[in-house]
């Protein structure tokens, strides 16, 4: 009995210690890495979005999107999460949609930019757990640049699906993955351009 | 045993991917480009170093019956300082490391040399064990992501999160894709192992006969 309590202590004091310094560690850093995160997605949003050099978070506008979606029986757009409009001097220029489709290592955290004039006008992987040297490569520019200057009303697959993108070699469920996002993120700006009032709201 | 030789035999007579088989799935899935493995093989020599340092500084206190779960607790919270530390200062290498130290944490080379060495030797031999341990699997996955990137891609050290495509040595149509996914990983793997056990039989062989 002695013994059970004993180890139990050790045990207890070793876990109390490692949880100490995580807390002091998280502490530190989890500031910075917020900020990081929010650098990496300005960086993210103007990638997408070149000829837009500031962006507003227009989020609201999809939840109203989405809820009209649901209650007209339509798929609810589950891959789109935010939605930013772009603009350059007071003038907007297109929207860009962080998506979240899930790929072969979990969620791809993927921004798509769509102009003014329904094309997309870029795609950027922000955060993946794809697999190394295959997945990983949905990363690459010369893979996402495959998808730019698709019109809106396309239907967004890959080649293997019957669609227009070549997918990464090895690498169909991540390229799969990818093309979804761009596919929804089309198909939440047809619906925003439609609605002229919104639209103008915004 | 010196702080030289406990180095140093990590690198070649005790190679944890050729001669220990010692974290044969991380092997397999990050050996696909050379970046990769000098990315993996870093940032788990590291972590290596680290829990092998805290692990044989621990040991006198450390009592048998627990110190499997201890090992846990010190090397996930190692890792996981690691992580949160990389990704607040050094975000750009984060991004590129990032996805392996998932990998680590359920990397059985960590958890070996703590096992059957840390527990049982000082500080100073141990940190000489993770160094030249991590420094030979580096080695070992550089050598196999060089055969595999060679052969599946016809391009040789492409680092793609730096934006550049690598050399091409042969055109893309004859490049063999099987030798970059997993069964080709297992071909060249297990091609490997025999041809260094050959080598080193037959060195062994021709000192006892000379």
């Amino acid at each position: 009995m002695r013994e059970v309590l004993r180890l139990g202590v050790v045990l207890l004091v070793i876990c109390a210690v490692a949880g100490a310094v995580l807390a002091v560690v998280n502490g530190i850093t989890s500031d910075r890495i917020a900020a990081q995160a929010t650098i990496r997605l300005q960086q993210a949003l103007k990638d997408v979005l070149p000829e837009a050099d500031e962006f507003r978070d227009v989020t609201e506008a999809l939840s109203f999107v989405k809820a009209e979606a649901s209650s007209g029986g339509k798929s609810p757009f589950a891959i789109v999460d935010k939605m930013y409009a772009g603009y350059l001097r007071g003038e907007r220029r297109g929207f860009a949609f962080m998506c979240f489709p899930a790929g072969y290592g979990g969620v791809i955290e993927t921004v798509v930019g769509v102009s003014s004039s329904g094309n997309v006008s870029g795609v950027s992987v922000v955060r993946h757990s794809e697999t190394p040297g295959l997945g990983a490569n949905i990363t690459g520019g010369e893979f996402q640049r495959r998808f730019v200057g698709i019109p809106a009303g396309t239907e967004v697959k890959v080649k293997k699906d019957g669609g227009q993108v070549d997918a990464i070699t090895g690498a169909t469920v991540s390229s799969r993955a990818v093309a979804n996002a761009v596919n929804e993120a089309l198909r939440v700006f047809e619906v925003v351009s439609d609605k002229g009032a919104l639209g103008n709201e915004l | 045993m010196s702080f030289k030789s406990e180095f140093s035999k990590g690198i070649i007579n005790e190679n944890p991917t050729f001669r220990m088989l010692l974290g044969m799935c991380p092997t397999l899935a990050t050996s696909l480009a050379i970046s990769n493995g000098i990315g993996m093989g870093l940032a788990a020599t590291f972590v290596l170093v680290g829990s092998n340092v805290i692990i044989s500084a621990l040991r006198k206190v450390t009592p048998e019956k627990i110190r499997i779960p201890i090992f846990v607790v010190v090397i996930a919270t190692f890792v996981t300082t690691v992580d949160l530390i990389m990704a607040a200062f050094l975000p750009g290498l984060h991004e590129v490391l990032g996805i392996f130290i998932p990998l680590i944490v359920v990397n059985c080379i960590i958890f070996a040399r703590a096992e059957a060495f840390a527990f049982q030797h000082g500080i100073m031999d141990s940190l000489a064990d993770g160094l030249g341990m991590g420094l030979g699997w580096t080695l070992a996955l550089c050598g196999l992501s060089a055969i595999r990137e060679l052969l599946g891609t016809g391009t040789i050290l492409a680092i793609p999160d730096f934006g550049f495509a690598g050399i091409r040595i042969f055109d893309q149509s004859l490049a063999a894709v099987m030798v970059i996914l997993p069964p080709g990983g297992f071909i060249t793997l297990g091609l490997l192992i025999g041809l260094l056990n050959w080598v080193a039989s037959r060195n062994k062989k021709r000192a006892q006969e000379g």
